[in-house]
């Protein structure tokens, strides 16, 4: 549980520090590490809040960090349920 | 075990986000609330994060010599950056003023609204910046806005209650009209993204690198200057490439031309 809470932490500071494909890779491993990670999907959102605009036909439209959270989120899901580690 | 009921509820609560979602998506008005709201809760954290970046910035030296050299080295490199592109802006500005006083002198009321930047690329995955700025300061859609008081970057995007986007010329796609300085030819300048633009213009118009490239209208500002030249043998078309004349990862703050 404190491990999830130091993750959240880092990446909710690095959303607003760091370049954005630091912030990315840091919710790609973390989707990876935890189970559910739907802190992902929030950042995804704030991601989308802060920088769409909206004129923006694809590239800048509001929903793509979001939506590419969510599908990282469910694949890694499914993923889990096909694959079984033993440690 | 998850009873029967928890999952339907779960399964509802699951749809009912991904129909607010998609709704949020294609519906502009909807889009809006959630982009106001999440701007108006999450922005002061983008502020403070600026704040950091700047203080980091600003205090590294402490931490070593050599960082201190390194520092100094790059805050005048910046500087010498943003005094060349005053330099070349005030080229255009003396031949505008010339211009002008043979056509009778007509006096410029341009005024300016001074913004901080709170985010910019790369902590922006788009060519956007987010600047402290908005409609309570007179901010509207559409306006010009500049870096070093004469280099267009962009135009106002989206306006908030004190911040605002801007969506820089060098956004990918982003059509813009100039004209190549020196040749007088005019030209459609496409962004490509990290302050990156491109001009596709016929192999017959002979251009150098340096060519000063400069916006198109009453009052022509300076957008970069040709840094390369692609000529296919199989292509009758050049493609031009520049790209902003500064560091946009250093850029501080910009005027807003009201």
């Amino acid at each position: 549980m404190i491990k999830r809470l130091v993750a959240d932490f880092i990446l909710f500071f690095s959303l607003f520090i760091f370049p954005w494909y630091w912030t990315a890779v840091l919710v790609f491993v973390f989707i990876i590490l935890f189970e559910n990670f739907w802190e992902a999907i929030l950042a995804g959102f704030i991601f989308d809040a802060l920088y769409s605009i909206p004129s923006a036909k694809i590239y800048g439209r509001f929903g793509i960090f979001t939506a590419v959270a969510a599908i990282l989120v469910l694949l890694s899901k499914i993923i889990r349920k096909k694959i079984r580690i033993f440690s | 075990m998850m009873t029967k009921s928890r999952l339907s509820r779960k399964r509802f609560a699951g749809l009912f986000l991904v129909a607010l979602f998609l709704l949020a998506v294609f519906n502009g008005s909807v889009r809006n609330f959630f982009v106001g709201a999440g701007t108006a809760v999450f922005r002061p954290f983008l502020n403070f994060g600026g704040s950091i970046i700047n203080w980091t910035d600003n205090n590294s030296y402490i931490l070593s010599n050599k960082e201190t050299l390194s520092k100094e080295n790059t805050d005048l490199k910046s500087k010498l950056a943003e005094m060349e592109a005053k330099f070349l802006g005030y080229e255009i500005l003396q031949k505008e003023n010339d211009e002008l006083k043979s056509a009778l002198a007509r006096p410029d009321k341009n005024d300016f609204i001074f913004a901080y930047v709170d985010s910019r690329p790369p902590q922006s995955p788009y060519d956007i910046l987010v600047i402290d700025r908005g409609t309570e300061n007179g901010i509207k859609n559409g306006m010009q806005v500049f870096a070093y008081d004469n280099i267009l970057i962009g135009y106002v995007s989206e306006v908030f209650g004190n911040s605002s986007k801007i969506k820089l010329v060098s956004f990918p796609g982003e059509e813009t009209n100039a004209i190549l300085f020196s040749l007088n030819n005019q030209v459609i300048v496409i962004g490509k993204g990290g302050g990156n633009f491109e001009i596709k213009m016929p192999k017959s118009v002979e251009v150098n690198t340096g060519e000063k490239v400069v916006t198109l209208g009453a009052n022509p500002t300076l957008l970069g200057m040709i840094d390369k030249i692609e000529i296919n043998p199989s292509d009758p078309f050049q493609k031009l490439y520049f790209r902003f004349p500064f560091n946009l990862q250093e850029l501080k703050y910009v005027t807003i031309k009201k």
